[in-house]
């Protein structure tokens, strides 16, 4: 199983971090992205990753009130809402698209974030996109 | 194509163009004028009162003209726009969006009973559209008549999808309306037609294989993009030279991104005027994904694209009491 996470550098990418120095134990099916802000993401990212065939994509972001831009989360979540929808309309399991709020003194909800997604992509039955259809770019 | 109030309906607005180029209240207008064959139109920059003559209006201006405000806005000329009441929507979020300014425009709003698809036409009377030599209409029907025949279609079998389900509201934002009677036939054009509900019956791994049949097919010849009043973007990311996020190639996959990241990207501005899917050359139905996403826009926020210039688009931004379905 392969799992693309984007993670905010302030909040989740620390997160991902403490759960390494603490030593807990996560799944290691996931390839971590650093991003900015998880209102970096640009649909076209969970898109392309899904289109490539991976089984899921994480999205973690700061809490919401927590943002280190304020209220970038909250745009992440409205504008996920609407793409998980769409992805579904158009034959992704949504459980595919996952979205956590991890600070970065939670290493252990990174962890357990990682578990979460996996044993919720574990119970579908339905296939991800064939890996490696679409051009090398 | 003999319709009295047709007939009429372009002798004012031939009218009210002289006008206004006369009275230099525009520097032009959009508008229609005939097409190369009898149900063809196309659009029209008058920008002389010579041309007022060939301006047209009849059942098959389907344009949705907003579209030619995009890239000319920004010139700062005074531009008068004729508009059927859909079209009305897509001129609003253009002004919603800073793409047009409304003092820049002078929107001619015509009384529109209801635009012909051609092929409709030639499906239900059978009759290839290039012997017709006349068709007249009443209450309900439409008479086509060739040289050796005549046949009655229904005019609600005739009409675009988007005309049976047009919901009349007159929209406060014209600058003159022009109208002979009220659009009559309501019966006709109050209508709901399925749209993508049968595709939510099937299974996820069912609508995957529906969508990459019709995706498979895709040209990327980016005519729904060019057309859509919504797709207004300076430099569009599939032509972007930086950060070429997907290829050009018009592989399966890439196409789905492509139809994806569109429908997105247009989510809170698709005014549901149905330009994409006609232009389509593959006949992709691209209405399905339209409509479905302003149906989930709706319901996650209350909001629909085209009625009001000064509401704020929901992605524009936020509650703090927003639901979150992640968890
Ligand atoms: S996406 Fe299609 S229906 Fe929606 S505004 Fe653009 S052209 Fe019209
Ligand atoms: S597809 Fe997206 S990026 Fe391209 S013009 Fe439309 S809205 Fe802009
Ligand atoms: S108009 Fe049709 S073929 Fe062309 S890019 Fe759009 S969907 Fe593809
Ligand atoms: S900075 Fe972490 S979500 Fe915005």
């Amino acid at each position: 199983m392969e799992i693309v996470a984007f993670c905010c550098q302030w909040c989740s990418y620390a997160g991902a971090d403490l759960a390494g120095t603490s030593r807990l134990k996560y799944p290691a099916n996931i390839r971590i992205i650093k991003i900015p802000c998880s209102s970096r993401i640009n649909p076209t990212f969970i898109l392309k990753a899904l289109s490539k065939g991976v089984d899921g994509v994480m999205v973690a972001g700061c809490h919401p009130g927590d943002c280190h831009y304020s209220n970038g989360n909250y745009f992440t979540r409205r504008r996920l809402t609407v793409l998980k929808r769409l992805i579904e309309f158009c034959g992704i399991n949504p459980e595919r698209l996952q979205l956590y709020w991890i600070s970065a003194a939670e290493g252990g909800k990174f962890a357990e974030s990682v578990k979460d997604i996996i044993s919720r992509l574990e119970k579908i039955q339905d296939k991800p996109f064939p890996k490696n259809s679409g051009s090398s770019l | 194509m003999k319709n009295q109030t047709y007939i009429e309906l372009t002798d004012t607005l031939k009218q009210k163009i002289n006008q206004l180029l006369n009275e230099k209240v525009v520097d032009y207008v959009i508008g229609y004028e005939k097409g190369s064959l009898w149900f063809k139109t196309r659009p029209f920059m008058i920008r002389k009162q010579t041309e007022v003559e060939k301006v047209i209006w009849n059942r098959f201006c389907q344009f949705n003209l907003s579209t030619f405000l995009k890239p000319i806005s920004q010139r700062g000329e005074k531009i008068g726009i004729v508009a059927k009441k859909c079209d009305l929507k897509s001129i609003v979020e253009l002004i919603k969006n800073n793409q047009v300014k409304k003092e820049n425009l002078y929107i001619i709003q015509v009384a529109c009973d209801g635009v012909l698809n051609w092929q409709k036409l030639e499906n239900f009377s059978g009759i290839p559209v290039s012997k017709v030599i006349e068709i007249e209409e009443n209450a309900l029907n439409l008479v086509i008549k060739t040289s050796e025949s005549s046949i009655e279609v229904l005019k609600s079998d005739c009409l675009l999808d988007k005309c049976l389900v047009c919901d009349f509201q007159h929209s406060t934002y014209a600058d003159d309306f022009i109208s002979i009677s009220d659009e009559n036939n309501h019966e006709i054009r109050n209508q709901t037609i399925p749209y993508f509900e049968s595709l939510e019956d099937v299974d996820y791994e069912g609508r995957l294989e529906f969508w990459l049949k019709h995706f498979s097919r895709c040209l990327r010849c980016y005519a729904c993009r060019n057309v859509c009043p919504a797709c207004f973007c300076p430099t569009c990311m599939f032509d972007s030279q930086e950060g070429l996020w997907i290829s050009k190639e018009s592989k399966t996959p890439e196409n789905y991104v492509y139809h994806l990241t569109r429908a997105f990207h247009t989510a809170t501005l698709c005014v549901e005027c149905g330009e994409c899917e006609r232009v389509c050359p593959v006949n992709i139905p691209l209405m399905k994904l339209n409509k479905k996403l302003a149906k989930e826009v709706k319901d996650a926020f209350g909001y629909q694209a085209g009625l009001q210039v000064d509401e704020l688009s929901p992605f524009k931004t936020f509650c703090q009491e927003d639901t979150d379905e992640f968890k």
